[in-house]
């Protein structure tokens, strides 16, 4: 009998599930406002209905982890103390030796680590801080002509900025979060599984904290 | 107007639009042209590409003053100061145009020897203060040399007098003046001018107008330069000059300065009055003025003229053109009359509605309304609650009135007087009838414009819901007196039942009927005749207007206005001088520069060859323009004899010059322009011991409420924006026009504003004993304060677009403040000067 | 087609507004139907600025200098850039540049997104909400299309307005500068003959650019060129990171590990310790 240690709740991967579903269509529908070259060839009606959509999903994308705020606050101060936890040793091996994982995961040993790595940290946070961005600059942009041009333009700036972090960061985190990097293989459960991961799985990737859960045995489930 | 006639013989902008283009100096005084008349400045600028000069003198820095070469300040009604300096710096400096003027005008008339001023009372000689008036003045006349009585003989010109039909009456008896061709003798008129404006110099001048002296000579110069005989320079005036208690005699001062610097009668020259509106000059040329009748000929006096003879005898001069009035008039009345008018019952001049020797003026309408003498008023587009002087008291008399028609594009504030802010509707009997009227896109006729162009213009849509135009709205009425007379009878029903009306076609009202009877045809044929020349005293000719005679002569398309001369749109130029003589028509004869003869010298010879309008070229005259003088007799068979060039350059003054002296009754406060200060003022007047225009009209009307200058020293003026038009009726019913200029003002300088704790854009109160209105501010470095004799003067001033009717822009009605007083010739009410004073809301 | 372009002499506009009124009624926009409705400005001018209804509007500036009073009068509508920053932002192809240079604003395909407004160096289009739009001057190209001239220009009865052929306008404005100079107005300038490409619609200011409002050397927003830069770096970027991961991915292939449990993971850790 194997043992699992029940890492995300539903909640948790319901809420990441919207909030993944409203980033792709907010991604897709501002590529065809990025790239003006599309707008020009949908014409005026697609771009039309694809500006409203990308409002709508916005929307979503905004009220998705403030649902999850007000739902279940102490979850949502657990992930943000994670975010802010302090790098211990083990952390700051595991950075430098990242690069090094990456490219030769067969021959490189990386520390243990506590429930959010130190590489996931830096990660999220700026995906989160990009996200905030990019949401607050939507905002000043939906307001159109009740800001000054300058305002306008640069949210218009800084909304394209917060773009790029996002789609860069989310190619990483697709990378490893659905396990298309070997090491990482199978993790695309933890968010749109069962939210568990093996003893296996969760002694290599989060040492500390594998010990820890499966110490204690609180979260731990054996099927 | 009234001070070019008695100058020049007519009362009309001498020259026309496109010709300002021709002038070396364009000088805007009381006018804002660029503003008012924005199509102007095509022709502004385009002198001013040829090296032109555009002056403008205002008491506010307008938006002509930002494009004019030199802009020179003065205090609201100071004009005459102004004009007297300029007479004495040409005069001083020997800038004059000595042939023009030793030919062309009445310098070397003598005067009679009792004709005096005098500085210390202000007053000419003739003054009776019982009547409050100059009478009769009868030292304002010239030494007679000799008398000419008319030849009446067969072969003489005055033959027609003795013809068959013709009404009887005494031919005249022509006095010529002695002349004295040196100008030294003391009664001349080019002496008696030179002392009279002795007084003016530039320092006096400068203390009463607050203009700075190197401005004041700085356009002095410029403007005297035109004294050249090859230069000429002409000046722009309206309302700023008209609107005064001596407003004529403003105008009376441009013309004697265009006189002395000979440009009168010259391309680029000339006096020219642009109109406030499209069709005012067509308005004046239809007589709706009290005292005249159409074609400028004198409204009958019950008092003056018992019949027919009486009136041509006193209203005919022994010389000049007009001495053909006979021929006008009872061609007018065969036209009012048609067949009732015979010579047996003096051509129905009985049915002519007389004067009764008092003032109808517009501020006596409304005292006469205040007189319980008028009952009922139509007000015909016309809005007097907003346009009137002292329009609140003008608003009241409306609600004492038993009925009120008005007759308008839209429900304007005279429409709406009964429901104005602070009125209580049910305290006011009048009833009142709105009458929906077509605008000038919805109808046909001609509009005169400034330029004496008659140009028809065409309906383009049909007049919306049951609007009507004005011809068919008068053409109902006429109907209905007359089946009202007929039926009921009453006092002296034959006025109407037996008028003339053919203007209609199968029914119903027909403009090209009016057009013919305008211009004039003869009876037995029904032929237009070709121009006025045709007209005949004997009455076997008919003529509406006689001026416009000519404009509608195409016997071969009577009914279609696009084949005669009104309707002609032809763009040929002959000189090159903006002339157009084949677009429209002009009154008279098609002449585009009237007095034409003075553009050239005495020999015929152009003072400009570039600028020739006529030129005797030892055999005949060749010309671009149509000669203002007799230039050649055509016998009866056809024969044309060329006249030799004369001296006769004012055809319409008996004595065929331009006057430099107002001889007679032709002004009625004098035959020299002499500053008088505005009603209201806050300045003393340096020039003489008389503060006030003696002759000015309503003066001691209790409705008045004089504004002392101790409680309201601030002056005043107001004036019209380009953006809006008038009371704002039309304007501020277009929402695209309201929006541009969307509220009502008050213009004041920084230091005033500062004086008065008042910031731009702050809402303020103007306010004097006639009323208190609020506005906003706009504080501007447009206006500046004037000094006047050491004493600070401020000055504002503020549009009269605004009122409380219907639309999209309501403000304050400035003229609620106006004073109803009025010129001394004319009673054109003060509007341009008088004292208010403002405080912050 | 050679390029057209509307010359503006502030020098000889009298600001009647013939223009601007013109304009509207050509183009067909509304002013406010309502009573009292429109702002005060404080001064001659309609409205503080062009908005969503107003192509073209008369600005008033004065300021008394010492030898008199500057009133300068400017007509503020849209340039007709030669480099327009409006059509680099667009998103909806909805603004394109004709052959006579007009850079046309096609309302049937704006989306009202109002980039166009901020990348313009002179936020000249404005947001018309009736219609979600924008909207600028589209220098009357229906009307240029049939022979005419722009409605402005037609109707200006002072000629300050002038259209034709851009190197025709280039040179009378040139000559009228020098005339200018000549009657005394030293600090008369020209604006648009190199201003942002050169632009087709002119401006002869003869009190100089700053008292006429004019922005001297105007340039892309900075925000805009940095939005301009971004795109092509958004590409490298991603293209990089894919590569690199693409690449990480190779080096992983064949890559396995052992179940290991929490004993055996201990164990294994007490022996790499002894190593």
């Amino acid at each position: 009998m194997a043992r699992y240690i029940q890492r995300h709740s539903l909640l948790k991967r319901v809420i990441h599930g919207i909030h993944t579903v409203a980033c792709l269509v907010l991604i897709a529908s501002g590529l065809i406002i990025f790239v003006p070259a599309i707008g020009a060839a949908v014409g005026q009606d697609v771009v039309q209905f694809v500006r409203m959509s990308h409002r709508a999903f916005a929307v979503v994308f905004i009220a998705a982890p403030l649902v999850g705020l007000i739902v279940a606050p102490k979850g949502f101060v657990h992930i943000l103390k994670n975010l802010f936890a302090r790098w211990d040793s083990d952390d700051k091996k595991f950075m430098l030796l990242f690069g090094k994982y990456l490219f030769s995961p067969k021959n490189t040993h990386m520390p243990k680590q506590h429930e959010v790595k130190s590489g996931q940290r830096l990660a999220d946070g700026l995906l989160i801080a990009a996200s905030v961005l990019i949401a607050a600059t939507g905002v000043v942009l939906w307001m159109g002509a009740s800001v000054t041009p300058q305002v306008f333009r640069l949210a218009l700036m800084l909304h394209d900025v917060a773009f790029v972090l996002v789609v860069l960061i989310m190619f990483a985190h697709i990378y490893l979060g659905a396990g298309v990097f070997q090491p990482y293989r199978g993790s695309w459960r933890l968010m749109f599984g069962n939210g568990r991961v093996s003893e296996s799985d969760a002694l290599y990737h989060w040492g500390h904290w594998a010990e820890k859960e499966l110490k204690s045995g609180e979260n731990v489930v054996e099927a | 107007m009234a001070g070019l006639g008695p100058s020049f013989g007519r009362g009309a902008m001498t020259n026309h639009f496109s010709d300002f283009k021709n002038a070396d100096v364009i000088w805007a005084m009381g006018s804002n042209n660029a503003e008012n008349h924005p199509v102007s400045m095509a022709w502004v600028q385009e002198a001013r590409a040829k090296g032109g000069k555009y002056i403008v003198c205002d008491p506010r820095f307008t938006r002509s003053a930002a494009l004019a070469d030199i802009y020179a300040p003065l205090r609201s009604g100071t004009d005459i100061a102004f004009f007297g300096g300029l007479m004495k710096y040409i005069i001083d400096n020997e800038l004059w145009q000595k042939e023009y003027v030793e030919n062309y005008t009445n310098a070397t008339f003598l005067v009679n020897p009792d004709f005096a001023f005098d500085d210390a009372t202000g007053l000419f000689s003739g003054w009776d203060e019982d009547t409050n008036s100059y009478g009769t003045s009868d030292t304002w006349k010239y030494q007679i040399d000799s008398e000419e009585p008319w030849d009446i003989s067969e072969t003489g010109p005055f033959a027609w007098t003795q013809a068959p039909g013709v009404p009887a009456f005494a031919p005249k008896v022509n006095a010529i003046a002695k002349k004295d061709p040196t100008m030294q003798d003391p009664d001349c008129v080019w002496q008696l001018m030179k002392k009279h404006y002795e007084r003016y110099t530039p320092e006096m001048v400068s203390k009463v107008t607050g203009c700075p002296e190197d401005k004041l000579l700085e356009v002095y110069e410029v403007f005297a330069s035109t004294g050249a005989p090859e230069r000429s320079g002409t000046i722009l005036y309206a309302m700023g000059q008209t609107q005064h208690t001596y407003g004529s005699q403003n105008v009376r001062a441009m013309a004697m300065i265009q006189l002395l610097l000979g440009n009168v009668g010259v391309a680029g020259g000339g006096i020219n009055a642009l109109r406030g509106e499209a069709n005012v000059q067509g308005s004046t040329d239809m007589g709706v003025l009290f005292h005249i009748i159409p074609g400028y000929m004198p409204t009958p006096v019950a008092t003056k003229h018992a019949n027919l003879t009486a009136w041509i005898e006193a209203e005919t001069p022994a010389a000049s053109y007009w001495t053909n009035r006979p021929k006008f008039m009872v061609s007018y009345l065969k036209e009012l009359y048609g067949d009732f008018a015979t010579l047996e019952n003096d051509y129905a001049f009985d049915m002519l509605p007389k004067l009764d020797g008092t003032n109808h003026s517009h501020i006596a309408v409304f005292e006469a309304i205040n007189n319980d003498i008028i009952k009922g008023v139509m007000c015909w587009g016309q809005n007097p609650a907003v346009g009137g002087p002292n329009s609140v008291f003008e608003r009241e008399m409306l609600g004492k009135l038993d009925w009120l028609v008005a007759v308008d594009l839209w429900e304007t504030e005279t429409a709406s007087f009964w429901k104005a802010p602070g009125v209580d509707p049910s305290a006011i009997q009048t009833e009142v009838f709105m009458l929906p009227a077509a605008c000038h896109y919805e109808k046909q006729g001609t509009v005169s414009n400034s330029g004496r162009w008659i140009q028809w213009r065409y309906k383009a849509v049909e007049p919306p819901g049951e609007a009507l135009d004005d011809l068919e709205m008068i053409h109902e009425l006429y109907h209905k007196l007359k089946e009202m007379y007929e039926a009921d009878g009453g006092a002296n029903p034959e006025q109407i039942t037996k008028l003339n009306w053919p203007y209609e076609t199968d029914g119903k009202a027909d403009i090209t009927k009016v057009a013919h009877a305008l211009n004039g045809y003869t009876i037995a044929t029904g032929e237009l005749l070709p121009n006025f020349p045709a007209l005949k005293a004997d009455g076997t000719t008919a003529c509406g207007c006689w001026i416009y005679s000519g404009y509608y002569n195409n016997n071969d398309a009577k009914d279609d206005p696009s084949q005669q001369p009104t309707g002609s749109r032809g763009k040929d130029d002959p000189g090159g001088l903006g002339l157009y003589p084949k677009w429209a028509f002009s009154w008279p004869v098609n002449r585009r520069i009237v007095y034409n003869r003075a553009s050239a010298d005495v020999n015929g010879k152009p003072w400009n060859p570039e600028r020739m309008l006529v030129e005797w070229d030892g055999t005949q005259w060749q010309r671009n323009d149509v000669p203002d003088f007799g230039f050649q007799v055509v016998a009866p068979d056809g024969t044309i004899t060329p006249t030799p060039p004369g001296k006769t350059a004012f055809i319409m003054n008996p004595e065929g010059t331009g006057r430099f002296f107002a001889i007679g009754t032709g002004m009625k406060d004098g035959p020299f322009p002499e500053h008088y200060e505005p009603f209201e003022t806050p300045a003393r007047n340096l020039f003489n011991g008389r503060q006030n225009n003696p002759a000015l009209t309503f003066g001691s009307a209790e409705s008045v409420k004089p504004s002392d200058p101790e409680k309201y020293p601030i002056v005043c003026t107001t004036y019209r924006v380009t953006e809006h038009w008038q009371t704002g009726g039309l304007t501020r019913n277009i929402p695209w026009l309201a929006e541009a200029m969307p509220a009502m003002f008050v213009e004041m300088s920084e230091e005033l504003a500062t004086e008065k704790g008042i910031a731009n854009k702050d809402r303020v109160k103007v306010f004097n004993e006639r009323g208190s209105i609020e506005m906003y501010a706009i504080v501007t470095p447009r206006f500046k304060p004037f000094d006047i004799d050491g004493q600070t003067v401020h000055q504002v001033g503020m549009p009269w677009h605004w009122g409380y009717g219907s639309g999209h822009a309501t403000g304050a009605i400035a003229n609620d403040i106006t004073p109803n007083v009025g010129d001394a010739n004319t009673s054109i009410p003060e509007y341009k000067a008088f004292l208010v004073n403002v405080e912050k809301v | 087609m050679a390029e057209n372009a509307i010359l503006y002499d502030a020098s000889k506009c009298s600001a009647c507004k013939g223009c601007q009124v013109q304009c509207k009624q050509w183009n067909m926009m509304p002013s406010s139907l309502g009573k009292d409705e429109n702002e005060f400005t404080g001064s001659y001018q309609s409205m503080p600025d062009l908005n969503g209804d107003t192509r073209l509007l008369i600005e008033f500036r004065e300021e008394a200098k010492a030898n008199g009073i500057e009133w300068a009068f400017s007509r503020r509508a849209c340039f007709h850039c030669a480099e327009p920053t409006c059509m680099e932002v667009c998103p909806a192809g909805a603004i394109s540049k004709l052959d006579d240079g007009t850079v046309k604003l096609d309302n049937t395909k704006c989306v009202g997104c109002k980039y166009c407004t901020a990348a313009c160096p002179f936020e000249v289009p404005k947001y018309r909400e009736a219609f979600n739009v924008s909207n600028k001057c589209t220098l009357c190209d229906d009307r240029v299309a049939q022979g005419r001239e722009p409605a402005c220009v037609q109707t200006c009865p002072a000629a300050a307005l002038t259209f034709g052929p851009r190197e025709d306008m280039l040179a009378a404005a040139k000559t009228r500068l020098d005339e200018l100079k000549a009657e005394g107005f030293d600090k008369a300038e020209l604006y648009g003959e190199t201003e942002m490409g050169g632009m087709h619609s002119l401006f002869i200011a003869p009190f100089g650019l700053e008292a006429h409002g004019l922005v001297r050397d105007p340039k892309k927003p900075d925000a805009i060129a940095l939005f301009a830069l971004i795109k092509p770096l958004t590409g490298i970027a991603a293209a990089a990171v894919f590569g690199g991961l693409g690449l990480s991915f190779l080096t992983g292939i064949g890559y396995s590990r052992d179940e290991i449990t929490l004993d055996s993971a201990s164990a294994h850790d007490d022996a790499k310790e002894e190593n």
